[in-house]
């Protein structure tokens, strides 16, 4: 009887099938490329201050206030000199320019400003705008045309820029539009 | 006598021994039942900057102010990752497949920077139907895949990103 029962088991085990399961591996590689994004500002007003040109208004220590005493007054004459005069302003953009980037280990990114149309018009009247130059936003120091920082990642780095105006050949007011700077942004 | 103590050896053999045999390498067999093969060394097509934008250039006007970035779904498929040969006895039966995606990392769920481990593509691993692509005479046998779904947040890194998945056929 005992013998059996041993019997039955071993059948058992034989015709109920175990669960099965069978596994394997293998590598999967995906390549990433380096990417950049530039944003940029596509228009840019600005407003020229008679503060922005203090030099043509410079009587003296104090321009605003001799002025209006000495128009108001007629007291004689004003005493404006060559070198109190100044046709030029330098004007600071911030947040000309974002870049997202992201490259190989080692990598840098790099954005350059550039005039490419130095002349903004109103009829005859010109501004000339020259010198362009950036740096990472909030920085200030604009020491050239262009800045080297490693690569952001998506995070997005902002930049300022700033640049010259010389308004000598200006002889209207109102609007003086057709000035274009250019940004270029690489990895390398 | 003898009788009984053989039975008992067999008996243990088989509930000891049997787990032991579920994991195997590529490929793989377990007894004379089920046969897995898995393609080696997957190299997914790159992904492009176009997909990356959604197709959109990469220069954006904006206002100075952080536009933010949404990418679109990116996805890969890999149509013809397994096969699993059955042997007839097993024809109707129901299989299990399941995935598992590790990082070079050891981070589950997503590929790593081969250079850079902390640089992380998290993917999603779906399955595909399997196709059946064999049949009588032979052996059934069923095509399956995968499709990726992926994530580049996390990303900081251009390069190779690395991983292994591991396939396991269940027969419930």
């Amino acid at each position: 009887m005992l013998r059996r029962v041993s019997v039955f088991a071993l059948l058992a085990v034989l015709t109920v099938a175990p669960a099965l399961a069978v596994s394997a591996t293998t590598q999967i590689n995906l390549n990433m490329p380096s990417l950049i994004i530039l944003y940029f500002r596509s228009a840019v007003n600005f407003t020229v201050a008679d503060t922005d040109l203090s030099g043509a208004m410079l009587i003296g220590a104090n321009p605003n206030n001799e002025a209006a005493a000495a128009i108001a007054g007629f007291g004689g004459d004003a005493g404006v000199t060559g070198a109190d005069f100044s046709s030029t302003a330098t004007a600071t953009v911030q947040n000309f320019w974002g870049v997202r980037s992201f490259a190989g280990v080692g990598s840098s990114t790099r954005v350059t400003v550039s005039v490419s149309s130095a002349t903004l018009s109103n009829g005859a009247s010109t501004i000339t705008i020259s010198n362009p130059r950036t740096d990472l936003a909030g920085v200030g120091t604009f020491a050239a045309d262009n800045i080297v920082f490693p690569p952001t990642g998506f995070a997005l780095q902002l930049g300022d820029v700033q640049f010259d105006s010389d308004m000598s050949a200006m002889t209207l007011p109102g609007n003086h539009t057709g000035g274009a700077i250019l940004i270029d942004a690489v990895i390398f | 006598m003898t009788g009984r103590l053989n039975s008992q050896w067999l008996l243990f053999l088989c509930l000891v021994t049997g787990p032991g045999l579920l994991v195997a390498q590529r490929p793989t067999q377990v007894g004379p039942k089920i046969r897995l093969t898995v393609r080696s060394n997957i190299q997914l097509e790159p992904i492009t900057a176009s997909e990356l934008m959604g197709g959109a250039a990469p220069t954006v006007p904006f206002d100075g102010q952080d536009p933010g970035l949404t990418f679109q779904p990116l996805t890969r498929e890999v149509l013809d990752l397994w096969s699993v040969r059955i042997p007839p006895s097993l024809d109707n039966a129901p299989l299990l497949v399941s995935y598992q995606l590790i990082a070079n990392n050891g981070v589950e769920g997503a590929l790593s920077h081969l250079g850079s481990p902390g640089s992380m593509v998290l993917c999603i691993v779906n399955a595909l139907p399997p196709v059946d692509i064999g049949g009588p005479p032979g052996p059934r046998i069923l095509q399956g895949g995968i499709r990726l779904e992926i994530d580049p947040v996390q990303v900081d890194q251009a390069g190779s990103y690395g991983g292994t998945l591991v396939v396991e056929v269940t027969r419930p």
